[in-house]
């Protein structure tokens, strides 16, 4: 699963949210490394002939695959941790440090799950309070963010 | 992510219909956009096909000049490779990968909405051609030197479109090795993928591999053609079969882009229908593995008659027949996943099982061709057109259509009409033979391809395949009205679907139950 929860006390629980992160970043830079090894080897066999224009083209494709796979992994790397202590209900968005805060009291805390405006459409998970909310778990698939929905509910 | 407090006035989630479809991220959306267009050019490349057929009805010049039907059968071509086949499959794999894999959605969502948007430019960049001076390319497809070089006006346009078409396949190919790699879901080791995911990812290196060789090949003719340079222009101490070169060792490994899918399809298919696991699924991962590294050693089977050192020859000519292997261990294990099923033979079920018999047609009739003093002989004769029409035509469209009727209901909720599916299944299956099998004799009997006229002896033959051309190209309006029929409604399908199926698309609802927006709770 892509939530982990952790109950620290009888009332308290913290849940961890990440995206599925099948391949880790060393594995990514691997990978681009072998297809820049190939790419190249292949555009500078033909350079060798004299058919250097495949070269400029084997650059730009690697930069596109560099390009993606970089935000495929930052991606992977964000992290969405709700806490709910005592009084107050935490959220925490980030890579490996927190890069922005919210939080809401908890008794007035709410759990919105938005069905899919049009078929096939992922739903959305908010936290909301006094008119300001938060979406959480968008990395997440239907039906994970809905168990993520009735455990949060229970939680609060 | 608006992972930001933020106050929700314009907590836009209900695109309208332009915005939706034109800035869509979400994979479905565009798996659907993807498999229209599909569909679309399919027509078009059809209808080219259908006025191929018309002038080749019977012998002699009727209908249009020799010109127009070589920039028919070039287009035709184009058309059916990076119009139909490519991005059908593109579109199977956007709406299937990540239900496959427990992804939400593609790995790099807006640059998939890129790789679709540039293929309608990509089209009507060519298509336009048609009206320019000089008219639409007509070297053929492969683009050879010093002929196309010969295309008038639409020689930059040719050019600015292949190089699209590929930059539209790189990023779609790209997005799938992302997100397969990336986005597999916990417990989803590799050797636990589906095979649609596995065949798709090595055609996605393919892809990856061989597009900056194409690319870079037209280039040149470009810059031959403009700016004085002479990469294949003999006269300037260039090498024209040395473009044959580059153009093959994209060519060939681009042929099992546009079959690789089709394996995973027809892996997928054939156990549901067989109510039976699918049998050797290592040995199927391999052996699409090693099809694909093979893929890389043989292009020199397109050009035996260039004049080859004999060694070369030989290389080539048995690295080619090293293929049928792989090949082979495919076959055999559909077929042994079908041995002592409990079949049923509804409409994905015969188009997959149609595509097991006349591939292999294709296959063998490939082996014949890859014997180089046969190849020879049938070189450039209709006995080529044949074989690769059996490897794309009952192999990957049928492929395709079978996968659309497989999937069909999980896209839209609904079941499609089995009694037309049948229908069109049959219609499909006798004119596709009808239409490829006699072009094996006219092939063998010394008829040339790309000509408009021939000679007498091939007339009854001819006038029977243009038959079986016409009934192949009405048979496919019927898939079309089934297509719409089901999407517009019919009998609800369940999250099943096929009491056979497995895997993890099919534990999700067909397709989630409609909610509007306007229900959905306001804030304040
Ligand atoms: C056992 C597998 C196969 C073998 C041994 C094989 C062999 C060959 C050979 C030797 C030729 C060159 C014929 C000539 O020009 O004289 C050829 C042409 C061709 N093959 Fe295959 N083939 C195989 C499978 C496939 C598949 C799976 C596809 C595509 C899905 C395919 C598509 C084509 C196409 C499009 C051409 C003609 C290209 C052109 O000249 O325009 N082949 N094949
Ligand atoms: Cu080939």
């Amino acid at each position: 699963m892509s939530v982990t929860r952790e109950q620290p006390r009888a009332n308290d629980v913290h849940f961890v949210i990440r995206p599925n992160t099948s391949l880790s970043w060393r594995g990514n830079q691997l990978f681009f490394a072998g297809m820049v090894v190939i790419s190249f080897g292949i555009a500078g066999f033909f350079a060798a002939q004299g058919l250097w224009m495949m070269l400029p083209f084997a650059g730009l494709e690697m930069l596109i695959l560099g390009i993606g796979l970089y935000r495929c992994c930052l991606r992977c790397g964000w992290r969405e941790v709700v806490s709910i202590d005592g009084q107050e209900v935490r959220i925490a968005v980030g890579r490996s440090t927190p890069e922005r805060a919210c939080s809401f009291q908890r008794c007035w805390a709410r759990v919105i799950l938005d069905k899919a405006a049009i078929n096939g459409y992922p739903s959305r998970l908010f936290i909301r309070s006094h008119g300001l909310q938060v979406e959480i778990g968008a990395c997440l698939v239907d039906e994970e963010r809905h168990s993520l929905a009735a455990a949060l509910r229970a939680a609060l | 992510m608006s992972a930001v407090p933020h106050d929700d006035h314009h907590h836009e989630q209900h695109p309208y219909w332009i915005k939706r479809w034109l800035f869509t991220t979400n994979h479905k959306d565009i798996g659907t956009l993807y498999l229209w267009f599909a569909m679309i050019m399919f027509f078009v490349g059809g209808a080219m096909a259908m006025i191929i057929r018309t002038e080749l009805f019977q012998p002699g010049l009727q209908f249009v000049d020799p010109q127009f039907f070589n920039s028919m059968t070039t287009l035709h071509a184009l058309v059916m490779i990076f119009g139909v086949i490519m991005p059908a499959f593109t579109g199977l794999a956007n709406w299937l990968v990540p239900m496959m894999v427990g992804a939400p959605d593609m790995a790099l969502p807006r640059m998939n909405n890129w790789s679709f948007w540039i293929l309608p430019f990509a089209f009507a960049m060519l298509l336009s051609t048609l009206f320019m001076e000089g008219g639409a390319p007509a070297g053929g497809w492969t683009m050879y030197p010093p002929l196309s070089l010969q295309t008038g006006a639409a020689f930059p346009f040719l050019i600015f479109s292949i190089h699209f078409l590929g930059l539209a396949s790189i990023m779609g190919a790209i997005n799938v090795i992302a997100t397969i790699l990336n986005m597999r879901a916990p417990g989803m080791s590799l050797m636990k993928m589906p095979l649609f995911v596995w065949t798709w990812l090595i055609t996605a290196y393919l892809i990856i591999a061989v597009m900056p060789v194409l690319a870079g090949a037209v280039t040149m003719m470009l810059t031959d053609k403009f700016f004085g340079t002479s990469f294949f222009n003999a006269a300037g101490g260039g090498d024209p079969v040395l473009f044959q070169h580059i153009f093959w060792f994209f060519g060939h490994p681009e042929v099992y882009i546009l079959i690789l899918p089709s394996f995973g399809v027809i892996s997928s298919i054939v156990p549901t229908f067989s109510r039976k696991p699918l049998f050797g699924y290592s040995s199927m991962v391999y052996a699409t593995a090693s099809i694909a590294f093979l893929s890389f050693i043989v292009w020199a089977h397109h050009m035996f008659t260039v004049g080859m050192p004999l060694g070369g020859l030989l290389f080539f000519m048995f690295a080619t027949m090293l293929i049928a292997v792989p090949t082979g261990v495919k076959v055999f294990n559909w077929v042994a996943t079908m041995w002592r099923g409990s079949l049923t033979f509804e409409t994905p079920m015969l188009f997959a099982i149609a595509f097991i018999v006349l591939f292999s047609i294709g296959g063998f009739s490939g082996l014949m061709l890859a014997i180089v003093p046969a190849d020879f002989q049938y070189q450039d004769t209709y006995f080529v057109v044949a074989h690769f029409h059996y490897v794309l035509v009952p192999g990957s469209v049928f492929a395709i259509l079978a996968a659309v009727y497989y999937w069909l209901p999980k896209w839209t909720g609904h079941m499609y009409n089995e009694s037309l599916g049948k229908w069109h299944f049959w219609l499909s299956a006798i004119f596709v033979n009808l239409t490829f099998f006699p072009m094996h004799f006219v092939g063998l009997a010394g008829m040339p391809r790309r000509i408009p006229d021939y000679a007498l002896q091939f007339a009854d033959y001819k006038m029977l395949i243009s038959v079986g051309a016409f009934g192949f190209g009405l048979a496919q309006l019927l898939f079309l009205y089934i297509v719409v029929q089901t999407i517009r409604g019919g009998e609800r399908a369940t999250s099943q679907v096929w009491d056979g199926a497995r895997g993890l698309e099919w534990t999700l609802p067909s397709p989630p139950p409609y909610h509007t927006f306007e229900t959905a709770p306001v804030v304040k």
